[in-house]
């Protein structure tokens, strides 16, 4: 394997922010490739400073890295002006690590985090010098794979990714890379892609969607059925039942150019249980798995010294929630190094006095902005969507971080939820101004910023069934919240782009048919469509036209409860009949408690696969009302099965 | 020993390879980190958001090599600094010998250790030429540095290249048109144009300069040599300010490094002088703590 260095450097005084290119981070592998290894290309389908942070791509980087028959580099979107410079110089997409041609590895593999990137996802393929449809692949050509959260909902791009994984990759990654060992060094299949593909199939979380046969109904899926009897009818995704044993990254990369998120990440849990119907993250990750607190803090602490790193964010999807969370964020507040000055960040703030109370003991630099998500305007549309923050419990976190020094408050609200009236929409400008109100009493400047976002209904959870708000409706909202937050003084909007909701909502729900219209705004040159200065209505809407599909069959029309979903042959665990009542509880304004704390519901995520809830404390955490609805102040026993029953690695039961 | 202001140190890299495409913000980044990592016991400024006291010198623009950058940097009072091991060790045994309440808050900075140590954390393609105490009162590299010294590699052929420099040279003016705070102003150049020289093919070989950088991260360029000496005060002439000026096109595969930054005080008839010399990095085990 050539490096491409010597024809890259040249280029590169052409293109902004060059450094996105060179690799060199910290924590940089230089594996050294050898025919018998499986090679890996973990490909981000956008920017370097967008991906370079993800942590599910770098947790695989350092497992396959860790083998001796494999080895890992990484590669991200070549911003235009790259882009440019590498089509006319005949240049392929390439490695940071060692500048090898993406087309020389055994496996590009994709992590799929956002609807908009999948034209990004067929730029790259062929840049890479790939034919973009899985169809026109051959023996020698690179498996195209894909992982992440959109997976669940793979269908839009069936025809252009080889295989999927579904779930957590730690395992899966390991076991695809003991297949495509042994198909590369067997003699007598090494040339046969099918028989590679079908013995893929078999990897538990693993989906080949040309091993399946869809036909369709109208504008639905009739059915999904798999074209032999050894490929399963039904693919389950992947959990790892003990976070403990993967405490992964454990070389986090250090970039020398700044990007997102550029500090220490420790994942402190998987998997949330709080039950919010809009969130897909929720849902699909589902049982909740803590990391140890002692793992926690040796990682924090081992990080930090090995990054240089002065802050470190606790990541999770609610990190509050986590047991003992007030332990780890006093040990590493406690801790030596760079004379105590760490800051920690937790990005995902529960709506509670509490939280914000953890949040100033924590935040080392100046106090400038909070962020909460409420989601909703009204109690009733916050009981339809199952995140159960009292008013009392967002003015008690607002009172707790004005009277604590915070001077701006931001609050992240959806709107075309389901049932949702004007009373709601209007009610998020009315909590916002009683926000001001509250910070008023401690700063004169005291500002609130409520930033609004169009709901797209995702598969695998209750609101699967629901058609979106059209474009125009959703313009109607965020005009009636412009107009009526025009004279509230200290209240900014912002508003997510309805176009934008649009695309993804097609694309959320999608099935194979879409997989044209994806290719077709590509080749007219629709790449970076999360980014504004290249997303283009129109040529998703030209591309729909031309393949003779309708948007509004995708995105604002109900599903019935008997209609076959796109993503009816894979599975997240949980039960239809959960998703359904769950939906039908929500349009009867009923909020479900976290089942952490409270008797299985049995959605399926723990028991069908075997698995349970890791916490190490069956106490909710102190303060109000923890989002849930319930009296926690005292918090209190509740009948959870405590950790850990260990199961064996890969025991997956089906 | 224990002084009320920060003492300061000076450090000297060089930059060679990939890590060229880096920027001097991102260096900036970087280094904050490196010496986080090794616990250099920085100064940090006062207030609410407190920052290490660091102080970079005259930009290197994204792209080039330099075989001489410097940054300052400000240590804690309580420190005591020694230049080498030997004289750490001593410093040493005197505080433990001697008691009283200076040593109890007393460390000892080996400067020498700090060196290799430095080194060792700084990333691919940047090697550590030096590190010493400076007075604290010295000017800052931006005030004090007087002119830089740049080897272009432009992958122009020698007859051009003499060509524009005797003319350059021959010149009494070169305006050059350039934007200052928003408005176009016409600058004579000339008077930054210090020296000039073409060194041809068969001599380029001169990149030894302080830079003990091995040669995978130095640049193979064939053709000519085009060195400059470019003044820095009251403002710098940059290397693309000067090669508009005397209307010489890079070329995109065009190498440039830095050679070397000068303090040359006027009047004073002292030969101009490096804000810092360049020496080898010591071998020492990098287990041992410097402070």
């Amino acid at each position: 394997m050539e490096s491409i260095w010597n024809q890259l450097e040249p280029i590169l005084p052409l293109v902004e922010k060059p450094a996105r290119y060179i690799g060199c981070e910290e924590g940089m592998q230089q594996p050294e490739h050898a025919p018998h290894k499986v090679s890996w290309l973990f490909t981000y389908p956008d920017t370097y400073e967008i991906g370079l942070p993800n942590q599910g791509l770098q947790i695989l980087y350092e497992i396959i890295n860790e083998r001796d028959d494999a080895v890992a580099e990484r590669s991200y979107a070549p911003w235009a002006d790259l882009e440019k410079e590498l089509r006319a110089r005949n240049l392929p997409l390439f490695s940071v690590d060692q500048h090898i041609p993406a087309g020389e590895f055994d496996l590009i593999a994709f992590n799929l985090s956002a609807e908009l990137t999948y034209t990004n996802l067929l730029n790259c393929v062929d840049l890479a010098g790939v034919p973009v449809r899985t169809a026109d692949r051959e023996a020698h050509h690179p498996l195209v794979a894909a992982g992440g959260h959109c997976t669940y909902n793979p269908e839009p791009l069936a025809d252009y990714v080889d295989f999927f994984v579904l779930g957590d990759g730690e395992e899966a990654v390991g076991e695809i890379t003991d297949v495509v060992r042994d198909w590369k060094n067997c003699a007598e299949v090494n040339g046969d892609r099918q028989a590679l593909l079908r013995e893929l199939s078999k990897v538990p979380g693993t989906y080949v969607p040309s091993m399946y046969e869809v036909t369709y109904d109208g504008v639905s899926v009739a059915s999904v059925n798999p074209k032999f009897s050894d490929v399963p009818a039904k693919v389950e995704k992947r959990t790892i039942a003990d976070l403990g044993e993967w405490p992964y990254p454990k070389n986090q990369l250090v970039p020398l150019t700044e990007v997102v998120h550029d500090r220490l990440n420790v994942e402190v849990f998987r998997g949330c249980t709080r039950g919010c119907r809009f969130c897909q993250a929720g849902m699909i990750t589902r049982p909740v798995r803590e990391r140890p607190a002692e793992q926690v803090k040796t990682m924090i602490s081992e990080g930090l010294r090995r990054t240089g790193y002065d802050e470190v964010s606790l990541t999770s999807l609610s990190t509050a929630d986590m047991s003992g969370i007030q332990d780890v964020v006093e040990a590493a507040m406690d801790d030596d190094y760079n004379d105590g000055r760490v800051s920690v960040a937790l990005p995902s703030l529960r709506v509670d006095a509490f939280t914000v109370g953890l949040a100033a003991e924590i935040q080392n630099a100046r106090r400038t902005g909070l962020t909460f998500a409420p989601e909703a305007g009204t109690w009733r549309m916050r009981q339809v969507i199952n995140k159960l923050i009292r008013e009392e419990d967002l003015y008690g976190a607002v009172e707790s971080a004005f009277s604590q020094g915070w001077r701006r408050v931001k609050l992240y609200f959806l709107i075309g939820l389901p049932t949702e009236t004007d009373e709601d929409t209007l009610g998020i400008a009315e909590l916002a101004r009683n926000c001001v109100e509250i910070g008023k009493r401690y700063n004169k400047g005291a500002s609130v910023t409520v930033s609004v976002g169009g709901f797209v209904p995702k598969p695998f959870t209750p609101f699967q069934w629901f058609g979106q708000n059209t474009e125009e409706e959703l313009q109607r909202k965020i005009n009636l919240l412009r107009d009526d937050t025009r004279k509230s003084k200290g209240v900014q909007m912002k508003w997510h782009d309805p176009k934008a909701t649009l695309i993804e909502g097609i694309l959320s729900r999608g099935d194979r048919r879409l997989g044209p219209v994806i290719e077709d705004v590509w080749r007219n040159g629709g790449i970076f469509q999360e980014w504004s200065e290249f997303f283009s209505r129109q040529l998703w809407m030209d591309a729909m036209e031309r393949a003779g599909l309708k948007h509004e069959d995708y995105a604002f029309r109900h599903r019935h409860e008997h209609e076959f979903l796109p993503w009816e042959h894979l599975s997240a665990g949980l039960h239809k009949d959960f998703l359904w009542q769950d939906w039908r509880d929500a349009l009867d304004e009923v909020g479900l408690e976290d089942c952490r704390w409270t008797p299985c519901y049995d959605c399926g995520a723990c028991t069908g696969y075997g698995i349970e809830h890791v916490v190490a404390s069956a106490t909710p955490p102190a303060g109000g009302s923890q989002g849930t609805g319930q009296n926690l102040a005292d918090g209190g026993d509740v009948p959870v099965t405590l950790s850990p029953t260990r199961i064996p690695a890969g025991a997956v039961t089906k | 020993m224990t002084r009320a202001n920060p003492s300061k140190i000076r450090l000297r890299y060089s930059k060679y390879g990939k890590i060229r495409f880096t920027s001097h913000r991102d260096m900036a980044r970087v280094w904050e980190r490196v010496l986080r990592k090794m616990r250099l016991p920085v100064a940090y400024s006062e207030g609410f958001n407190p920052r290490p006291r660091l102080s970079f010198g005259l930009a290197l623009p994204t792209g080039f090599e330099s075989a001489g950058e410097y940054l300052d940097i400000d240590i804690s009072p309580e420190i005591t600094i020694a230049a080498t091991t030997a004289e750490a060790l001593r410093l040493r045994a005197e505080l433990a010998s001697g008691g009283g309440e200076e040593s109890e808050n007393s460390t000892v900075l080996d400067l020498e250790l700090a060196m290799a140590q430095i080194d060792h954390e700084s990333p691919q393609g940047i090697t550590v030429q030096g590190l010493a105490q400076i007075d604290r009162k010295e000017l800052s590299l931006q005030q004090a540095v007087t002119s830089c010294t740049w080897e272009f590699a432009l992958g122009i052929d020698e007859t051009t290249l003499r060509r524009a420099v005797e003319s350059a040279l021959a010149a009494d003016s070169l305006p050059l048109e350039r934007e200052r705070k928003g408005k176009t102003m016409t600058d004579d150049i000339r008077p930054q144009i210090l020296d000039l020289l073409v060194v041809d093919a068969d001599q380029n070989t001169p990149r030894s300069n302080g830079s003990n950088a091995s040669s995978e991260f130095l640049p193979t360029v064939d053709g000519p040599l085009l060195i400059a000496e470019l003044g820095t005060q009251p403002r710098a002439l940059r290397p693309a300010e000067f090669l508009q000026a005397i209307e010489l096109p890079a070329a995109t595969s065009a190498r440039v490094q830095r050679t070397h930054q000068w303090i040359t005080q006027q009047d004073s008839g002292e030969a101009a002088r490096e804000p810092l010399e360049a020496v080898s990095p010591p071998s020492v085990p990098t287990e041992v703590s410097a402070v």
